[in-house]
């Protein structure tokens, strides 16, 4: 196998650029945390950090859910709506992710943080 | 010059130029091909192992630079119509136009072995369709595979280097 000098440039110049690129990677995601975003109506109502453990009571009109982020992962414990579709609907952890009430028009939603899992991937 | 296929004298032919670029467009495809049947995967979606860029690196060799962009071009466009659609033929355009155009100038600069100008290949083929593939979702969230399809694309350009250099040597 011959090499060139240039060929061992080229892998150690690319290998040190995916290096850069990785470690900016973890830079960048120290502060971007994931949030857990509170939307009403389509309106933002609260943000809070996903690692910071809560309990949180959002009224609407009377009625209410209760927010829970715990562990990093957000799920609403209890609510008083009909069909209680946001209380079954389990926990949301990874960027993407959305609980919703429509009774109570309110959205939960994951922003940015853990990547989100792929079930499959078809091509 | 072509190396691939001369005449007795010692001279290009056309004919022979043409029929070397066929067979090299078949041979291509057949890896297109052979690489649509491997359930190939890395973990990360875009991975490729690129076989049928080995014919365009022994094309570039033994053929010649325009010869072999021909290639490329038409081998993107009947693999993605016979193994893929028209997205797939969006981002085979790009990382392939894109990888031919830096392996023609790393080939012409005779500063790199065929190894060298294959592995500039394969990353800038990756690092091309990175690019539209962050121009096509409008976020730039996908370079979060930059480093790990950098590296890639070297190991792929590696080994597609080795085989076109074995392939080179010997069809002479």
């Amino acid at each position: 196998m011959k090499w060139k000098r240039n060929d061992l440039i080229l892998i150690i110049a690319v290998l040190f650029t995916a290096c850069v690129f990785y470690g900016l990677r973890i830079f960048l995601n120290r502060d971007g945390d994931g949030m857990v975003r509170v939307y009403r109506d389509k309106t933002l109502v609260a943000s809070y950090s996903v690692t910071e453990d809560r309990e949180e009571l959002l009224s609407y009109d009377g009625h209410f859910n209760i927010l829970v982020i715990r562990d990093g992962a957000a799920f609403i414990r209890d609510a008083d709506c009909p069909d209680r579709l946001c209380v079954n609907q389990g926990k949301i952890y990874a960027d993407g992710q959305s609980l919703i009430c429509l009774p109570h028009r309110l959205t939960v939603m994951i922003q940015g943080g853990e990547e989100p899992v792929l079930d499959a991937v078809v091509q | 010059m072509s190396r691939l296929h001369m005449d007795h004298q010692g001279k290009n032919s056309p004919i022979s130029t043409v029929a070397g670029m066929g067979m090299l467009l078949a041979f291509a495809l057949i890896l297109s091909y052979v690489e649509s049947l491997i359930p190939f995967s890395f973990g990360i979606p875009g991975i490729k192992l690129g076989l049928a860029n080995l014919a365009v690196v022994v094309g570039l060799y033994l053929i010649g630079t325009k010869e072999a962009f021909l290639i490329d071009f038409t081998r993107i466009l009947l693999a993605g119509f016979l193994f893929g659609n028209l997205y797939s033929i969006l981002y085979s355009m790009a990382g392939g136009i894109g990888s031919f155009l830096v392996m023609a100038v790393c080939k012409r600069s005779n500063a790199f072995s065929v190894k060298g100008v294959s592995m500039a290949g394969g990353v800038s083929h990756n690092a091309a369709q990175l690019a539209v593939a962050a121009l096509v979702v409008e976020t730039g969230s996908v370079l979060y595979y930059f480093p790990a399809l950098l590296i890639a694309g070297l190991l792929t350009g590696f080994l597609i280097g080795v085989i076109a250099e074995q392939v080179e040597r010997r069809i002479i």
